[in-house]
Formats: C-alpha cells, sequence, structure tokens
C-alpha cells in the first residue's frame, strides 16, 4: 500500500473534494519559536543532521556524516544538529569526538517538543528516513533523505522532498528490508545536493 | 459534534504524513481527535488549533479478541464521527460495537 496514495484517495472520496493537498503547514507556538531562535547561528547556515532512525537498516552511518560535516565547513560556515534519540546517543558520541563542537551540538537529550521549533527554524535537513524530514518538509524547510530501506511513500508528497538514492538504484525498488549498504550512496553526492539547495 | 481520526501506525513519520488529511478533515467538521499508536504524536501537535486532542492507544490493537475492549474504548470517547486511515475489519467493528454513527474505513480488500 503506498500510504501517501492511499490516504489522498480515502481523504478525496469521504469529504467528496478533489485534489487533495498532499502536504500541510505543522503548527508551532510563538514562544517555543522564540526559545529555539536562540540555538540557532544566524551567521552560519544551520543543518538538521538526521543521525537516527527507527531502524539501524536505514541509517547512512556515522562515517559517512563524519566526513560529510568535514567536507561542508571546509567551505562554508556551517552548524549542525544532530538529530536521535537518547538510545542512538553512541551515533552522536561518535561523531562528537571527530568534529569540533563548535560545529555541531546533539540533540539526544532534547524533548520533541523543543526539537519541532528548531527544524522549522533550520536552513536544510539532511538524513536518514526520520520523523525529522516530516517536520522540515511541513515546515517548508527542504529536506533531503537518504534512502536505503524505505518505500518511496514516505518522501512522495512534499515538494520540499529531496530523496538520494543508492547508486543506479531505481526509486520504485527501494523497499522496507531492501538493506542497501550506507556505502552506496556516496558523501560527494549528498554535499552537491545541499549546496545546489542552498543555492551556495 | 466529536470527529476522530484514527491513525494505525507506531511511527512518528507515519503519523505526520497524515497530517494533511487530518487538516482537510478538521476543515469540514472542526478540530479533529486523532486516536494513534504513536506515543510521541501528542508532543508535536497539541498546539495545533485543527486538533482537538491527540489520544495514543496503547493496546486492545493486536488481537482480533480485543475488539470488546477496543469498542469500549471508543464508546468513552463519545465520537460521533471516525475516519479509519487503515484496511482494519478489527477497527471498523469496534466502531460499529461502540455505535459511532457515522464510520469510513479503508476498503478491506
Amino acid at each position: 500500500m503506498h500510504l501517501v496514495n492511499a490516504a489522498r484517495r480515502f481523504t478525496e472520496k469521504v469529504l467528496d473534494i478533489e485534489n487533495c493537498p498532499t502536504e500541510t503547514r505543522i503548527f508551532i507556538d510563538k514562544t517555543e519559536k522564540d526559545i529555539a531562535s536562540k540555538k540557532i547561528i544566524n551567521s552560519k547556515k544551520n543543518v538538521i543532521l538526521g543521525i537516527g532512525s527507527s531502524g539501524p537498516t536505514t541509517r547512512w552511518g556515522s562515517k559517512n556524516y563524519i566526513n560529510l560535516i568535514k567536507k561542508l565547513i571546509e567551505k562554508k560556515d556551517f552548524f549542525f544538529f544532530l538529530l536521535c534519540g537518547p538510545n542512538e546517543k553512541d551515533i552522536a558520541d561518535k561523531i562528537l569526538k571527530e568534529v569540533d563542537k563548535n560545529y555541531c551540538m546533539s540533540l539526544d537529550n532534547k524533548k520533541i517538543s523543543e526539537i519541532i521549533p528548531l527544524i522549522s527554524l533550520a536552513d536544510i535537513y539532511v538524513g536518514n528516513d526520520s520523523f525529522g524530514h516530516h517536520v522540515a518538509s511541513q515546515c517548508n524547510i527542504p529536506s533531503i533523505i537518504i534512502m536505503l530501506d524505505t518505500p518511496r511513500a514516505y518522501s512522495d508528497y512534499s515538494v520540499n522532498q529531496f530523496r538520494i538514492l543508492p547508486e543506479g538504484v531505481n526509486e520504485n525498488d527501494v523497499f522496507h528490508d531492501s538493506n542497501f549498504s550506507p556505502d552506496t550512496i556516496k558523501v560527494e553526492k549528498v554535499f552537491k545536493k545541499i549546496f545546489s539547495l542552498l543555492k551556495l | 459534534m466529536k470527529t476522530a481520526v484514527l491513525l494505525s501506525y507506531k511511527g512518528l513519520g507515519s503519523n505526520l504524513l497524515h497530517l494533511s488529511y487530518c487538516h482537510q478533515i478538521a476543515k469540514k467538521y472542526g478540530p479533529v481527535t486523532i486516536i494513534t499508536l504513536c506515543e510521541n504524536l501528542n508532543q508535536v501537535l497539541t498546539k495545533d488549533p485543527q486538533i482537538k486532542e491527540v489520544v495514543y492507544l496503547n493496546k486492545y490493537f493486536k488481537k482480533f479478541t480485543d475488539i470488546f475492549n477496543l469498542s469500549n474504548f471508543l464508546a468513552e470517547l463519545n465520537i460521533d464521527n471516525i475516519f479509519i486511515f487503515y484496511p482494519s475489519i478489527r477497527f471498523f467493528v469496534a466502531s460499529k460495537l461502540a455505535k459511532i454513527k457515522y464510520i469510513k474505513c479503508y476498503p478491506f480488500f
């Protein structure tokens, strides 16, 4: 079942409407946004790096993220928010060990209600298929989704979603349990996409 | 009139992917109650004016025999309309047993 097509068709039928929008805007409280804005560094490009996800097979891996961060900060001023859950802290720790803390911070100890406004203020989301890209794309923030093990439906409903697929793989050939190796998506490819979307 | 949307998905992303449809239903029926298997969806939607409440369903959705417990759970919510975003006979029958007047569900087959 294609989640988006099924939901859109169902809604159109039960409400008797045509062209039901597949994306909306996530409502964020102004006070929470003001609090989050204090963490944003205006002189830099703020990137939400979705390093965590619901399962290990959807993760691009700390090594690739470290290489991406190093490559990006060589070229421009970036700040990275490492988005992961408390049980994925080890992934964030591996990155923080290799990258200067002036360039990134982990969100592993933050509540979802604190993270949402932060995502809404970022310049871009880059990462695994995680809730972060659903929030970002519906906050009108461009989202690069690294697709290793997720059906296309999850990134098929917003103009702000941009998929990156393993080399030579069609988007229709990625499913749950596809289990493509993280190294089938090169750092260079993600790097170029970020620069192109941010018009750098 | 109380309108509910049932999202039979555990992941936060899968739930957020359905937000546009919840908003469309709210446009016609007023703010909706979302019933979800996702523990933390309420943290995202508490301030959304089109969402009346988020109810976390953490039991009664696995076994067919849970259907009566599920119907009691739904009956307590005093729902008039329910939109079930999943092809679930269990949720459909439980909604019928809960005497919800207007029930719409994905096709089963």
